[in-house]
């Protein structure tokens, strides 16, 4: 075949390839040209998961009919004369793709007005084929139809997911504007029905709950300026964060802005989580709303033509501020916020069971002291060691794994690994601080045969084990011999808890260093164990050091070392009131 | 059956088997207690399948017969009795034993006796030994302790029986510490024997040879799994750990850089001054060893524990002192353990630097050592 030029259609699919891949790629385009118009008001309607219908409305400064007749040609934008420009870039879009590369795999309805204009313009663009501009009755700004995403482009029509999978990849982008844009109330409405809707107020938490209901409205963290010692030179972060009481499966709450474009970033993601670190359960993800503002000469947002990842010029300062933001909010997070096991409201009205024990809602309590007090109890009244964790008095045991106590606002449930793990993590940080820990030696060595894979870990491990107190020394082949554990390490099959720890290691750390992997590891693996029959003064002795331990909330991996179920959900529950 | 017996050496019989009734178990037979005739006396005996004990009882046997019933009522009931001959009777074939003192009767519903596993009976065993019930009973009490509570290496779960010549050794180490204790056999025994027992058992066997005074009959059974020992009118039968103890001879060491004798007492008390602000340092508690000013003065032995949130404490103990000046620490429960074993009088401690296990012994008898290997105190 000789070579010749592509045509003008086949250009445009092509390129549509590359801005448009699914529903979302489309209303996120839209999405920021609404945004770079001034709009106040956005409202965006999806159909069929975008497939049938994605429109957004805004009430920005609109285009003339000249405007937008330019606005479908490829390479054509508002916000860009020279390269150079891209340096001082603070408008979203820039490229020029946006709508050409829409309208030529959708039949598109574009029609807009300006403030001066007496009437507005529309012209219609199907699968590419420009028609005349004309004439239409519209409100101020712009209103872009998108119907038939796709049709000409069968083999992308196929790779689609499910209707309510692609709309669900749709909410996420403008929940995450919408969150961000706290000055722009953002509705969205899918298949007839509105998902949320932003007042457009400028706080931010208003928006969080707007967008992500009150549960996590409330448990925003604002984030505060931070003093000139911790601040990150030519980085600010504002935004905020959510407390570790409130936790996701996914990392899909976590949303960065650079500069106001939604991002993508591992990078960014995990300087986050490690603000987090030891507060949440493995495989929890916080949720988070976070802008990072800085100059546009030091990130690169042309990397992409959907520009979901920017390239910064140093990536570790950016990193450093998100996390030293995130902390200093977490500090100031109330302490006495303690998971709560609540029952189903109604469930005692209704034909289920009447323990039906939900799993236990996360938030602060919302029972005050003073309400339990004037409800005749006789505990003394918030009385609670500095790390938040009221003084208990131990009842007993459940299932060989669990303490039940009682405070001073009802019940506790304390889980006995890993409050015993909590408590021997401290110890450890507390024994290392500075110097080795103490160690007791062994009579004779003991020979514990390692797979290569635990050598190995064992051998990159050996300095981080010895400072927590195992002398351990390579022995011939595959095994090791040791002389020396942990002072704390009392009662357990040594060989088995070594093995134990590094097969864990061996799966990647837990903690923000390599010893403080090594260290939640052999907490975890040298404390009690669930199932293990506990008696009275033992159990009391575990409560007593886990009120005297700073963090006591969560073990070193971040599960829960305790729930709380408060007096007037027994009461409640008991039909006493 | 139908047999009368007293309810004062029924009651005892009761109490002594009732250690070996398993507490917890799916064979319900086994937290039952068998009572059978026998050549004119009433056999008495219960096992967990861990240890077994029979002992006998004088009675008056008007009809032949055995059955086993719920041990802890059956004890419960008869502890209530007044001091009288009661009646045992079976109608066979319902198995419910009737106990009847006076005009109290009590019918308790039993197993089949065939049910019951077969105790071994002490005769005719490949190896025999005889030892004096309470040299045995004290061996015990300082040996035992030293076993390791973890299962994860078995034979340090057990206590070492060495017959050789005519002494017996018995040791025990749990990884950290070491006790080996040395007594006399009544008669040499003609070959060397090595056996390892369940340290549970041996306190078992302590308790049942409480006060006696005849000489204690220790004996394998032929199959080699089962130790057999006679005490008095019982009979106390534990199962054997397979596997062979570490040497541990050559873990205690022969000479020592530094020794220091003192008094026990002054020394215990120390380290339990000590031991309670040890509790929240992992149980540290320092020794440091001051010799005397001049040649034939005497030292001391600092015994100093520190907490960082509780506070210190520090006691000083007179001790005679051959040797440098030095430090060392170990766990303060191994220190109380082992001093609370000691005969009143010296303790003898000697050690060879800060890393190298340290010996406690009685400064007046030879015949019982302890190794404490020390703990290594983090440098700064």
């Amino acid at each position: 075949m000789p070579i010749q030029l592509l045509t003008t259609e086949t250009i445009g699919k092509i390129a549509a390839g590359e801005v448009v891949e699914r529903p979302a790629s489309v209303v996120k385009e839209l999405l920021e040209n609404a945004l770079d118009a001034g709009a106040r008001r956005i409202s965006v309607e999806i159909r069929n998961g975008g497939s049938d219908l994605i429109e957004v409305v805004d009430d920005g400064h609109g285009m003339s009919p000249e405007d937008l007749a330019a606005a479908i040609q490829r390479h054509a934008t508002s916000k860009l004369s020279a390269f150079e420009d891209l340096d001082t870039l603070r408008t979203l879009g820039f490229r020029g793709e946006a709508l050409p590369s829409i309208a030529a795999v959708a039949s598109v309805l574009i029609a807009s007005r300006t403030a001066d204009a007496p009437v507005g313009s529309e012209v219609r663009v199907d699968f590419g084929a420009v028609g005349p501009v004309d004439m239409a009755a519209i409100p101020m700004g712009t209103r872009v139809s998108v119907r038939d995403l796709f049709a000409n482009v069968p083999a992308r029509r196929k790779f689609l997911r499910q209707a309510s999978t692609e709309a669900g990849y749709a909410t996420r982008v403008v929940s995450s504007y919408a969150a961000a844009y706290t000055g722009v109330a953002v509705t969205l409405t899918v298949d007839g029905r509105r998902v949320f809707g932003t007042d457009g107020s400028g706080d931010d938490v208003a928006a969080a709950t707007g967008v992500y209901g009150p549960e996590v409205g409330q448990a925003a963290l604002r984030l505060v300026p931070l003093d000139e010692a911790a601040a990150v030179p030519g980085v600010t972060v504002t935004g905020w964060v959510g407390a570790p009481a409130v936790t996701r499966s996914h990392r899909n709450g976590l949303v960065f802005f650079v500069n106001g474009r939604w991002i993508q970033s591992r990078a960014l993601s995990f300087a986050l989580e490690e603000a987090y670190h030891s507060l949440l359960m493995v495989g929890r993800h916080p949720v988070a709303v976070m802008h990072v503002a800085l100059d546009p000469a030091t990130v690169d947002v042309n990397v992409h033509p959907t520009k979901a990842e920017v390239k910064f010029v140093d990536e570790r300062a950016v990193c450093r501020a998100v996390q030293r933001a995130a902390h200093a909010a977490l500090l100031g997070a109330p302490q006495d916020a303690l998971p709560r096991v609540q029952f189903a409201a109604s469930a005692w009205q209704t034909e289920q069971r009447p323990m039906d024990l939900p799993r236990p809602r996360w938030g602060p309590d919302p029972d005050t002291g003073r309400e339990t007090a004037s409800a005749g109890d006789p505990a003394p009244e918030d009385e609670k060691h500095a790390s938040g964790v009221p003084i208990l008095r131990v009842l007993g045991q459940v299932g060989g794994t669990y303490i039940i106590a009682e405070g001073p606002q009802g019940m506790y449930l304390i889980d006995q690994h890993a409050a015993h793990e909590r408590v021997l993590y401290e110890k450890i940080l507390t024994q290392i601080s500075g110097r080795m820990a103490d160690k007791q030696s062994l009579l004779d060595p003991l020979i514990v045969d390692l797979s290569p894979e635990e050598l190995g870990i064992y051998e990159r491990s050996a300095e981080e084990l010895a400072q927590i107190g195992f002398d351990v020394e390579p022995f011939g082949e595959g095994s090791v011999a040791v002389r020396a554990v942990p002072a704390m390490m009392r009662n357990v099959d040594v060989a088995e808890r070594l093995r134990l720890i590094l097969k864990e290691l061996v799966e990647g750390g837990a903690g923000d260093s390599w010893l403080d992997s090594v260290a939640i590891s052999t907490a975890c693996h040298t404390s009690i164990r669930a199932g293990q029959p506990l008696s009275l003064p033992e159990m009391r002795e575990l409560v007593a050091e886990l009120e005297r331990s700073s963090q006591p909330r969560a073990c070193g991996h971040g599960r829960p070392t305790m729930l709380h179920m408060a007096q007037a959900d027994l009461e409640r529950q008991f039909s006493r009131r | 059956m139908k047999v009368s017996c007293l309810q004062d050496n029924l009651q005892r019989a009761l109490a002594q088997v009732s250690r070996a009734v398993a507490s917890k178990t799916a064979l319900p037979v086994l937290s039952n207690v068998l009572l059978a005739t026998d050549e004119g006396r009433l056999r008495i005996a219960a096992t967990n399948l861990e240890i077994g004990i029979t002992t006998w009882i004088g009675a008056s046997v008007d009809e032949e017969g055995k059955v086993t019933v719920d041990a802890r009522l059956l004890n419960e009931f008869v502890n209530t009795l007044p001091n009288a001959p009661v009646q045992l009777a079976v109608e066979s074939p319902r198995m419910t034993l009737s106990v009847q003192s006076g005009r109290d009767k009590a019918g308790i519903n039993g197993i089949d006796a065939e049910d019951f596993p077969v105790i071994p009976r002490l005769d005719g065993d490949a190896f025999v030994a005889e030892v004096d019930p309470q040299v045995l009973r004290e061996m015990i009490s300082q040996v035992e302790f030293a076993a390791a509570t973890d299962e994860s290496r078995p034979v340090l779960a057990g206590v070492l029986a060495r017959f050789e010549g005519s002494t017996l050794v018995l040791a025990a180490a749990d990884g950290f510490r070491l006790a080996v204790r040395e007594g006399e056999l009544a008669s040499p025994v003609p070959e060397r024997l090595d056996i390892i027992l369940p340290g549970r058992a041996l306190r078992e066997l302590a308790r049942i040879i409480g006060d006696q005074t005849e000489p204690v009959r220790l004996a394998i059974t032929a199959s080699k799994s089962q130790l057999l020992v006679r005490v008095g009118e019982t009979e106390f039968l534990s199962r054997l750990i397979e596997g062979t103890f570490p040497d541990f001879r050559q873990i205690i060491p022969r000479e020592f850089n530094t020794r220091l004798e003192m008094s026990r007492d002054a020394f215990q008390n120390a380290v339990r001054r000590a031991s309670y602000f040890a509790r929240d340092n992992n149980d540290v508690v320092r020794l440091t060893i001051h010799p005397g000013e001049e040649e034939f003065m005497p030292g001391s032995v600092e015994v100093s524990a520190t907490a960082a949130e509780r506070g210190s404490s520090q006691s000083f103990v007179d001790a005679s002192v051959t040797g440098p000046e030095t430090q060392i620490a170990f766990n303060a429960r191994y220190l109380a353990d082992v001093l609370g074993v000691l005969k009143n009088g010296k303790v003898m401690i000697g050690m060879n630097g800060a890393n190298q296990a340290g010996v406690v012994r009685s400064a007046e008898a030879e015949d019982y050592t302890h190794v404490i290997m020390p703990m290594v105190i983090g440098a700064q």
